[in-house]
């Protein structure tokens, strides 16, 4: 069995769904997240207002992120691409952390995810795609399916904590010792539900 | 310098950007013998991670085999440990 290195995307103008690769990134593929490394880039190729700035993942170095995570095995960085060649989201993971919910058990850590600011609602009036992020999140839920994990996934959301909640990620005890945000974690039973919800199980 | 909380409740634009304790995070270490190759690293990992599998595992082992063999391997794997295969092309 082989995770599906395809995913569904909404293509907004068109109004139909289109399939997205899922592709490995590069330190050199990932400069083009960054609003300072090479140009266009994913903050310059569409106008964006000033706000943009402010958003959680506009600093994030994505370079030093794959440059720390080079040599340790568990550790992932995909992206989704369009026909266009275009990234319209990316997914950093660890493969094989504790669960939280079952600490004997493993699962995976959702490190980061972002979609292209291009497909940010409240950042453009018309975005071009829509499910980015929700695509990167099922591909983890497979991704962990694969490892024997059970669907199981764990991550620190940045601010929809009810979108989280709708979909069954139970809060967890597990904190960041810098921050104070909580660990996020969908057990393997509402993992494999979800799993079988979207027809892939 | 504050970052934005504007995150729409329907999608999912970014998540992360915390740590996770150390005593959580296996993943840490650094492995400088680790498979480069995709399909060797997936099954490299299958079989160091999960608990069930008491394979006395090397290396050369996998670069001994073909793609097709390794593919077999993981299925093997998945068989014995009762996984489901996903039975959609498209996520």
């Amino acid at each position: 069995m082989e995770v599906p290195k395809t995913v569904w995307l909404f293509d907004c103008q068109a109004g139909i769904n289109v399939e997205a690769a899922v592709v490995a990134l590069s330190r050199e593929s990932v400069k083009y997240l960054c609003h300072d490394w090479v140009e266009p880039n994913w903050w310059t190729e569409t106008p964006l207002p000033d706000e943009a700035k402010q958003e959680p993942d506009y600093d994030w170095d994505w370079v030093a992120l794959l440059s720390r995570d080079q040599r340790k095995p568990g550790r992932f960085a995909v992206g989704l691409q369009t026909p266009d060649g275009r990234l319209q989201g990316a997914l950093v993971y660890r493969v094989g952390v504790n669960s939280a919910l079952e600490p004997a058990k493993k699962a995976i850590f959702v490190d980061r995810i972002a979609s292209a600011p291009a497909n940010r609602e409240y950042l453009v009036q018309a975005p071009r795609f829509r499910g980015v992020g929700n695509a990167l999140l099922r591909y983890a839920v497979a991704e962990s399916w694969f490892y024997t994990f059970g669907g199981r996934v764990n991550l620190f959301p940045v601010a929809n904590v009810d979108f989280y909640l709708k979909r069954n990620f139970k809060p967890t005890n597990v904190l960041d010792p810098k921050t104070g945000d909580v660990l996020y974690e969908l057990s393997d039973a509402d993992a494999e539900s979800r799993l079988r919800e979207c027809g892939v199980l | 310098m504050a970052k934005s909380n504007r995150l729409s409740n329907d999608s999912i634009s970014v998540v992360g950007g915390s740590d996770l304790p150390d005593a959580m995070d296996p993943t840490s270490s650094d492995d400088f013998n680790m498979p480069l190759g995709d399909l060797d690293r997936r099954l490299y990992l299958l079989m160091k991670l999960h608990p069930d599998i008491d394979l006395n595992f090397r290396l050369d082992d996998l670069s001994a085999m073909d793609d097709s063999t390794k593919q077999l391997l993981i299925g093997d794997i998945h068989s014995l440990l009762n996984v489901a295969p996903l039975k959609s092309t498209v996520l």
